[in-house]
């Protein structure tokens, strides 16, 4: 008896959300059109015209179809750039390792010490492990680093470094003092104004030239720099935003209660201000994982710095092949992106529990 | 904010002092290690090279330039292109932006579906790598000259670009006509409206306002006669010439740029129309207003002060996104000035500057103009 | 005190400074490389850099260690200058051409042509263009950060000829947009385009225009005001030079130390005299860099040989050529 029933309903559905009106149905029928003439040009161009099997260039005959013998020969060197292929299993553990001590912060959530030691643990993954150069382990620069393991060691430093200023300068646009507001302010409002890619040249080109001869900083450390200096400036405005939909009658009452400006700010306001901030951090995370690639232009080859590389071996060239390396890079960061937004939505969920129990 | 006033006036000041101290410390090292290092160069901070003679050629020139014009003006003709293309990409981004925004909140589910695809595959994946793919992937998939798309033999598209006919001889004449056609339309278009408004009676206002706004150009350009002339595009040796052509540096920047950004305006537009109240919607239509009335009278103006300051944002970033013309070959700022000019005459410091002045010029320039309309809207809709 | 601390962080290593010492004490030489350029600095099957201008790297660090400890840096052209004038590299060795307006304003020395080159196109063999001039309204791919972009524009300005000008950030780009046919011709310095073209599949369909436009001879760059550095980068590569002209090659030279009787040969070899306390090295320095690296023609053979290059003005003036050994006496 159920399935009658339920057909009923899908007609009812289909009547009232695809059908309703003349109009109606011939819009349904026009987007019908476009979806699927979309998907059979996709359909046909990746996966029944495409070459599949082997992992040489001459395996991919036709240079206008689909490739993926390309990317199947290509793919370490998208995920683990030009690290030494002897090495590369200490990434994989310092990745791992990453992982594993972060993965409590995932499941509960713990004082704040420990995601200090998390982030310490961290940069002693970068030092010790990736970077080398001890313990018998060789030395790998960061010239080497490249591919998918450069966009995460990207990401996470400048998250990382950016959280903290960033939270700094959204306070500091608050403070009582005009002097530190108003720094505050020219810092957010002038880097936000400028482009990244502008920015990194700068870092990249310039920065040697505002420094003391003698200090040499890293190439990469340099870009990663410039990247955390922008990013601090979008996280100030995810969290000014934030601190303003704070009513001030929590922060009088907790005047009242006797407590200063800091326990104030850290019991009181940060744990509401945070969870009403993410969503804004989480958009400014995903975009600064997208703008990873702009690191490409100044010669760190990130995970489509290197499918652009690899493309170019004139033994692969070809329009197919370019065109099926730049499909897996977008699908690869689709679905890093669309991760990212959905787990921060489950961070917020909590958060938000937390910070409503915590004030009750 | 909060312990202002229980604190001590002393203490008060320790943490301002000590950050004051701090920057003006770093600013003063940097300072003193540039002019060092600049120093050590031999470079001597100055804009005299931007009077020299440039002595490169560039790919899009809009402004007469020549290999032996200045520094000066082959900035400019690079600010011409970073400001045609960041117009383009607005332009095409609010567009498709609306178009998808408005199928979104379509009630037709599979179109609304359609909309959402769209948001979520051209937000989820990097401007740069959409970019790369219309330029390496679409656009030099185009055939070659001989085989071009051809549109009435006077419009070609082939993989060297988007080829029309161009204006030649009295070009200043037609632009002025057009002009004028589009401020006279402008003034017909607001003095009929008041006009209506005042007295309830009258006619529409927009064939008069289209009347003048076509009229008066093609008026014009049938009065220059001879001596307005178009130039078709002619294939030559290598391939066209002649006309104007939109580079495919341009097309994949424009297209790139429009598409990535428009997927943020479609999501501010929807979130813009979501937030006007359900209510308002039924109460026009008690009043008896009809759709397209609730639409433009009620929805519209509530929406746009909603759609507005978001809108700002993607803006701003989507002028600074053009900047990724330096990872092709479109010869914009970036491109002409850090590239090719800095390394040249080995000015960094100068060049550097100038180029961050552009953003900054623009990014408040863009900003002032929504706050304008922010504000216009927000006083004619209260 | 804080003033003090910065007048030592500000006492740069300019002027003065003694490169060789702190290349000693660090027990490795930095030298800049410019990634990807075959021929000139690529990376081998087993993850080795080679090319002429590593080659370049590894004689300087022959002659002031008498082993290759080499730390490589890799820059781009809109970094090399500032970087080196900076401090952040001890010598240069690709890709520079030597120009006036260089040499006198960018605070950087040249250390002696290594490579007569110049700038020469390729294009479509199919095309009908066998001259320079026939590329008149042609569209031309160019890479930005060179002398390259201004020859250009004079040479066919001076010849009353118009083209469209391409300009991409790196050379690869450039030459990547040639291939696809974005533009009818690609320019850049004849020997390294020939590099980067050699290994197409499609290498017979395209042609390298035999016509140079412009002279560019490539020096090795360091940082201007440390004369001894200069020197010795400077004598380092003209060993090679002369090692040459006295038939001196990688294969002959523990023989010929033992055995030749040719004076130059002993004072270059280090046998006779006293030719490196001077330039604060061993006196087996030339040695060293013949035992290590070879001599220019075993250069020439490893790197571009297998290219289809000939020597043409890099041969030695005796066959013909422009490299003359600066003589060791």
């Amino acid at each position: 008896m159920t399935a009658p029933a339920r057909w009923r309903g899908a007609r009812r559905w289909l009547a009232e959300n695809l059908f309703s009106s003349p109009l109606n149905a011939l819009i349904t029928v026009a987007a019908l059109a476009v979806a699927v003439a979309l998907g059979a040009v996709l359909i046909e161009w990746l996966l029944l015209d495409a070459h599949w099997r082997g992992a040489s260039p001459a395996d991919c005959p036709d240079k206008n179809a689909a490739c993926w013998p390309f990317v199947r020969a290509r793919l370490d060197q998208f995920i683990y750039g030009l690290y030494p292929v002897a090495e590369r299993w200490r990434l994989n553990l310092g990745v791992a390792l990453g992982l594993a001590l972060a993965a409590p912060l995932w499941f509960r959530v713990l004082p704040v010490w420990y995601p200090a030691l998390v982030v310490l643990g961290w940069a002693a993954i970068g030092k010790l492990l990736f970077l080398g150069g001890w313990f018998g382990l060789a030395y790998v620069g960061t010239a080497d680093w490249g591919g998918f393991f450069l966009t995460v060691v990207a990401v996470t430093f400048v998250l990382v470094c950016s959280l903290p200023l960033g939270l700094a300068l959204a306070l500091g646009r608050r403070s009582a003092s005009p002097l530190i507001r108003t720094l505050s302010a020219a810092w957010v409002e002038g880097w936000r104004s400028v482009p990244v890619l502008v920015v990194l040249f700068v870092a990249i080109v310039m920065f040697p030239l505002f420094m003391p001869p003698q200090w040499e900083i890293d190439k990469l450390l340099r870009a990663l720099l410039a990247l955390t200096v922008l990013m601090s400036a979008y996280l100030a405005e995810a969290f000014r935003g934030a601190l303003q939909a704070i009513p001030t009658g929590q922060v009088e009452a907790a005047r009242a209660l006797g407590l200063n400006y800091w326990q104030t700010t850290f019991r009181v306001v940060l744990p509401q201000a945070i969870p009403i901030a993410l969503p804004q951090v989480t958009s400014n995370f995903i975009g600064l994982t997208k703008e990873t690639t702009v690191l490409l232009v100044i010669g760190l080859y990130d995970l489509l710095g290197m499918v652009q590389n690899a493309a170019a071996d004139p033994a692969w060239y070809g329009p197919g092949t370019l065109a099926t390396g730049y499909f897996f890079a977008g699908a690869f960061f689709w679905i890093l992106c669309f991760s990212i937004s959905r787990a921060s939505a489950r961070l917020e969920r909590r958060l938000m529990r937390r910070g409503l129990n915590q004030v009750r | 904010m909060a312990n202002a006033t229980t604190r001590p006036l002393g203490q008060r000041l320790i943490l301002p002092a000590l950050i004051l101290a701090a920057v003006v410390g770093l600013l003063w090292l940097i300072v003193a290690a540039t002019q060092a290092n600049l120093e050590r160069l031999g470079v001597d901070p100055g804009i005299d090279f931007l009077f020299r003679r440039a002595g490169f050629e560039i790919g899009q020139k809009l402004i007469p330039y020549s290999a032996n014009s200045t520094v000066l003006a082959a900035f400019a003709v690079a600010l011409v292109n970073t400001m045609v293309l960041g117009f383009a990409a607005i332009a095409g981004a609010s567009l498709i932006g609306v178009l998808i925004g408005a199928a979104r909140l379509s009630r037709n589910w599979l179109l609304a579906r359609l909309g959402a695809v769209y948001v979520e595959t051209f937000r989820n994946v990097p401007a740069l790598l959409q970019v790369f793919f219309w330029y390496y992937v679409v656009l030099s998939s185009l055939p070659l000259a001989r085989d071009s798309y051809q549109w009435f033999g006077l419009a070609y598209l082939n993989n060297r670009g988007l080829f029309v006919p161009a204006p030649e001889g009295a070009v200043s004449g037609l632009l002025l006509a057009l002009l004028a056609g589009f401020i006279g339309a402008f003034a017909l278009g607001r003095a009929l409206k008041h006009r209506r408004e005042a007295t309830g009676r009258g006619w529409p206002a927009w064939p008069f306002v289209l009347a003048v706004g076509i009229g008066v150009p093609a008026l014009v350009a049938w009065m220059l006669g001879d001596a307005l002339r178009w130039e078709v595009p002619r294939l030559g040796r290598f391939g066209y010439h002649g006309g104007f052509v939109l580079m495919p540096e341009f097309l994949a920047l424009a297209v790139g740029l429009s598409a990535y950004h428009a997927a943020y305006v479609a999501e501010i537009v929807r979130s813009g129309f979501n937030a006007v109240d359900r209510g308002q919607r039924e109460a026009a239509q008690a009043l008896g207003l009809s759709g397209a009335a609730t639409f433009r009278l009620v929805l519209l103006p509530q929406a746009m002060r909603a759609i507005v300051p978001p809108l700002t944002t993607v803006y701003l970033n989507l002028f600074k996104g053009t900047s990724l013309a330096a990872a092709i070959a479109y010869p914009e700022v970036v491109s002409v000035m850090v590239g090719t000019v800095n390394n040249l005459v080995g000015q960094p410091v100068v060049i550097m500057g100038l180029t961050l002045l552009v953003y900054v010029t623009f990014s408040l320039a863009i900003a002032a103009g929504m706050n304008w309309y922010n504000r216009r809207l927000a006083v004619r809709g209260s | 005190m804080v003033l003090s601390v910065l007048a030592v962080l500000l006492a740069a290593p300019g002027a003065g400074a003694d490169t060789l010492e702190e290349v000693r004490a660090r027990g490795f030489l930095r030298c800049g490389v410019i990634e990807g350029s075959p021929g000139f600095s690529t990376v081998d099957e087993s993850g080795e850099r080679v090319g002429f201008d590593i080659d370049h790297c590894k004689t300087i660090s022959a002659a002031v260690f008498g082993r290759i400890s080499i730390r490589y840096v890799p820059i781009t052209p809109h970094t090399v200058f500032t970087l080196l004038a900076s401090g952040g590299l001890d010598i240069f060795p690709g890709g520079a051409t030597w120009t006036f307006t260089r040499d006198a304003s960018l605070g950087l020395d040249f250390t002696g042509v290594y490579l007569y080159a110049g700038q020469g196109f390729v294009v479509r063999a199919d095309s009908g263009v066998a001259r320079v001039e026939d590329l008149d309204g042609a569209t031309i791919c160019i890479a930005q950060g060179t002398t390259l972009e201004q020859n250009l524009a004079d040479w066919f300005d001076a010849r009353g000829l118009e083209y469209v000008a391409l300009t991409f950030a790196d050379v690869d780009k450039g030459l990547q947009a040639y291939r696809s046919r974005r533009c009818d011709a690609f320019t850049n310095e004849q020997i390294s385009t020939a590099g980067r073209i050699h290994n197409w599949p499609d290498r017979n369909d395209h042609l390298i225009l035999d016509q140079v436009i412009s002279k560019e001879p490539m020096a090795a760059l360091v940082r201007q005001g440390d004369a001894r550095w200069r020197d010795i980068a400077l004598w380092s590569f003209n060993a090679r030079v002369a090692a040459e002209e006295l038939g001196v090659n990688q294969a002959n030279v523990e023989r010929m130390r033992a055995t030749s009787q040719d004076a130059e040969v002993r004072r270059l070899l280090g046998v006779e005299g006293s030719f490196g306390a001077a330039l604060g090295l061993s006196d087996d320095w030339a040695y060293q860099v013949i035992r290590l690296v070879g001599n220019y023609a075993d250069l020439w053979q490893r790197h571009f040989a297998p290219l289809g290059l000939p020597r043409g003005l890099n041969a030695t003036w005796k066959d013909g050529g422009l490299h003359s050994a600066l003589p060791f006496r």
